[in-house]
């Protein structure tokens, strides 16, 4: 939808050139065979991430959302889509190492960060960190506040030791933003510290996990008495809890309709790929149950971007769409594991092919089956659907929550 | 008048505020008791719909509406969903004042439309074919013409409204297929009007019955045969008008299976606090907020008047489709929320749940939209 703006046209134009000029800036500076670098091993597939975040940097398009003043473009949302649409356009890496590093650090030391945390910024935008995330634990899953991981304060250092489990690429990771409890003694999420941690500190030890998929993505982290510089500290000891949960409450619109899109696409892809026949052998028609599946699937992919974009609108009129994103997240997971398993009812046996390549490569490419199994981590990463369920239930509906065992004060 | 709304409801917070006015008065006009009764008596809210300039909402202001748009109808829809109303008022304001202002003549227009405006003419319209499917291909009552005009036979199904209409409106087809709108009296000779007793008895319809019923140019709604764009727009009215429908149902039915949840304690806690009743509770939620989205949308999508040929609206369907079915999705969950009471005559529950049902059926089935739907998607390959 629309808004009726006086200066629809000017904004549009202006949206265009945006377009334009970076559509330019891609085609002036591609990184050549980066699909088969990315392919050839895990180590080279991080160093195009790396090549390809510093390639951006150089036109100032590496973090859209960060201030002009820290090497950020201050995009609105409209030219963040834009960007995206001519990412898919001119297929060039991802910058799924950096998304933590972007999103996560960024938000943090801009919002919490000292000015001397503030000087990660630029080593982001170059190339030279990528950040990984330390928040959940073996036993600290749905129930985050119940982490473990301890920084006991020494003089000018924390002394960290724990587990840390299902940070997302940090085998690749030169920084972590970690979770810690600093304090045993009062309720479980006013003890909590949030610490940016060097991983190449003595003690670091960083497993990768194979997923589901049969790639590394997830990895255990262990912290063996890892001392941490007391600097390192954002906000105030304690403050951690506070400051993990409220860091990237706004903006999800973007994000969600972004996720949107790219199911989209996939959807038209399983729906150019069908065949003429159904596996019963009998030609599809608008009446055959694969057709019939799909339709529902299609009418649901629109109002799932609708949905999308009411988050967004919302975002722009007050800031904060709240509950909302965890409706369209709820409904995303949902409906994007039933496209899976009709996408992979569509092809039969031809689906269960598993071309076996490493994480890099872009939407689409991937076999069918494998961006299916991808997709249970929806119902899981980022609070679960059953967590997601709690929420809605408790703080949107008002339900009474479930009576808890006494907890440790 | 103090609930008169004013031409220029088009902000999203003025619909919002024409629901709340809409609520309001349906509370005081209405009630679920009403709506289980045999009578369905709806002249007291009738009339009140009619001083709340509903339903002349969006008919021309020279011929004494509003000039509103179909957004500020369906949310006033919304409401009569929510508040189980039977559906006189929503006939006129969904169909019965848009095929006069679509098709009707200067004439015509000037004759009818100040009395839909005002509730004291009620026009019914029939778009089901005999077998209550809304299929272009098959709607239409056959038209034989005859030296001064035609003679129309055949079987209109689930005419909403139509045993106490003032007129008729039914769609005919000649012999080369092509669609009329004619406007009959229903005492003329040769039409039968039955009330059908359905099992959603928030509701009331009736089949039409035509035997050679003589009609001339007085009788035609526009051109002759020139109509099949008119009764396509008149459908994607109707698909919209039960998806707004179906949203204030569902959202009604989560409100009160929520406050069901909390009040009500076994195993010495509110059933509400265990996550199987929580979890049913929440997805209610998003299937309401995803049927909102969806119907209003579909809403803004409808053109202001029809198109020169029929042009299908993807929105119209996918609305129609996930909103029904996802309110009948609801209001099934709500009985199970409410255990054995919402199994009962005496509690709400199951108006909801047949309302919901019959939602599914009308204005095009789900199976149909589905269909249509997936046509499209064979298409593209």
């Amino acid at each position: 939808m629309t808004s009726a703006a006086d200066n629809n046209t000017t904004a549009s134009t202006d949206l265009d050139q945006f377009r334009l000029a970076y559509r330019a800036f891609l085609e002036a500076n591609p990184l050549p065979n980066w699909r088969e670098r990315a392919r050839s091993s895990e180590a080279e597939f991080g160093q195009v991430q790396r090549d390809w975040i510093a390639i951006l940097n150089r036109g100032g398009y590496a973090a859209p959302k960060w201030p002009v003043e820290h090497g950020g473009l201050k995009a609105s949302v409209a030219q963040q889509l834009v960007m995206n649409e001519e990412n898919q356009r001119a297929d060039c890496p991802s910058q799924k190492l950096f998304e933590i590093a972007l999103n996560h650090t960024g938000a943090t030391v801009l919002n919490h960060g000292t000015e001397d945390q503030r000087a990660h910024l630029p080593r982001i935008l170059d190339g030279t960190a990528i950040w990984c995330q330390g928040f959940s634990e073996p036993n600290a899953g749905s129930d985050l506040a119940n982490l473990q991981t301890r920084a006991i304060r020494d003089g000018d250092n924390y002394v960290v030791t724990g587990q840390k489990v299902w940070s997302s690429w940090a085998h690749h990771a030169d920084w972590c933003l970690l979770l810690v409890r600093t304090d045993q003694e009062v309720a479980k999420h006013k003890g909590i510290s949030y610490l940016l941690v060097d991983l190449s500190s003595p003690g670091v030890t960083v497993r990768p996990l194979v997923q589901l998929t049969g790639n590394p993505e997830f990895c255990e982290i262990y912290f063996d008495d890892v001392l941490v510089p007391a600097a390192n500290l954002v906000g105030r000891e304690g403050d951690g809890w506070r400051i993990s949960q409220t860091t990237l409450q706004t903006e999800r619109g973007a994000f969600l309709l972004d996720r949107g899109r790219a199911l989209e696409r996939r959807f038209a892809n399983i729906v150019a790929n069908l065949p003429d026949v159904a596996e019963s052998g009998a030609p599809l028609t608008p009446d055959t149950a694969l057709v019939n599946d799909l339709a529902t699937d299609y009418a649901e992919m629109r109002i799932l971007l609708e949905l999308c974009q009411r988050v967004l609108d919302k975002e722009k009129a007050f800031g904060s769409a709240g509950w909302e994103p965890s409706i369209a997240k709820l409904f995303e997971a949902d409906l994007t594991l039933r496209i899976g398993e009709h996408s992979l009812a569509s092809v039969g046996l031809l689906g269960q092919t598993d071309c076996g390549q490493p994480g890099a490569t872009a939407a689409g490419e991937t076999p069918w089956v494998l961006d299916h199994l991808n997709a249970f981590g929806l119902k899981i990463a980022g609070g679960t659907s059953q967590i997601q369920r709690n929420i809605l239930g408790e703080r949107v509906l008002g339900l009474p929550r479930e009576p808890r065992p006494k907890e440790r004060t | 008048m103090t609930s008169a709304v004013s031409p220029d409801v088009i902000a999203d917070e003025m619909r919002d505020e024409l629901r709340d006015v809409a609520r309001k008065l349906i509370d005081r006009h209405w009630s679920a008791q009403q709506a289980r009764s045999a009578e369905l008596d709806d002249r007291d809210l009738y009339a009140a719909a009619a001083d709340a300039g509903w339903l002349g909402l969006e008919i021309a202001p020279e011929y004494g509406g509003v000039g509103a748009t179909f957004r500020e109808t369906c949310a006033v829809l919304a409401e009569m969903g929510r508040g189980l109303v039977s559906g006189r008022a929503a006939t006129t304001m969904v169909v019965g004042a848009a095929v006069i202002s679509a098709a009707g003549s200067v004439e015509q227009r000037e004759q009818l439309l100040p009395g839909l405006a005002d509730g004291t003419l009620h026009v019914a319209v029939g778009l089901c074919d005999s077998n209550g499917r809304t299929d272009l291909a098959t709607i239409g009552v056959a038209a034989t013409p005859t030296s001064d005009g035609w003679l129309l036979s055949g079987t209109v199904a689930f005419v909403p409204d139509a045993a106490t209409a003032d007129r008729v409106v039914v769609v005919a087809r000649d012999g080369d297929g092509a669609l009329s709108l004619f406007i009959l009296d229903p005492a003329a000779a040769g039409v039968e009007i039955e009330p059908v007793v359905a099992v959603d008895h928030t509701r009331k319809f009736a089949t039409v019955r035509l035997d050679s019923v003589a009609v001339g140019a007085g009788e035609l709604l526009g051109q002759p045969g020139c109509s099949a764009a008119v009764v396509e727009w008149l459908l994607q009215r109707s698909a919209v008008a039960i998806a707004a429908d179906s949203t204030g149902g569902a959202e009604r039915v989560l409100q009160i299976s929520t406050e069901y949840a909390t009040d009500r304690v076994q195993f010495g806690r509110p059933i509400g606090s265990f996550q199987a009743i929580k979890h049913l509770c929440a997805d209610m939620l998003v299937g309401s907020e995803a049927a909102k989205a969806a119907a209003e949308r579909a809403a803004a999508e409808v053109p202001a008047a029809p198109a020169e040929l029929p042009e299908w609206s993807e929105w119209a369907s996918i609305a129609k489709l996930y909103c029904a079915d996802t309110y009948a999705r609801i209001a099934t969950d709500g009985v199970q929320v409410h255990g054995g009471i919402g199994y009962t005559w005496e509690h709400d529950m199951h108006l909801y749940v047949k309302r919901a049902m019959m939602n599914q059926a009308l204005a095009g089935s789900s199976a149909a939209h589905r269909g249509r739907l997936g046509q499209v998607l064979l298409a593209q390959r």
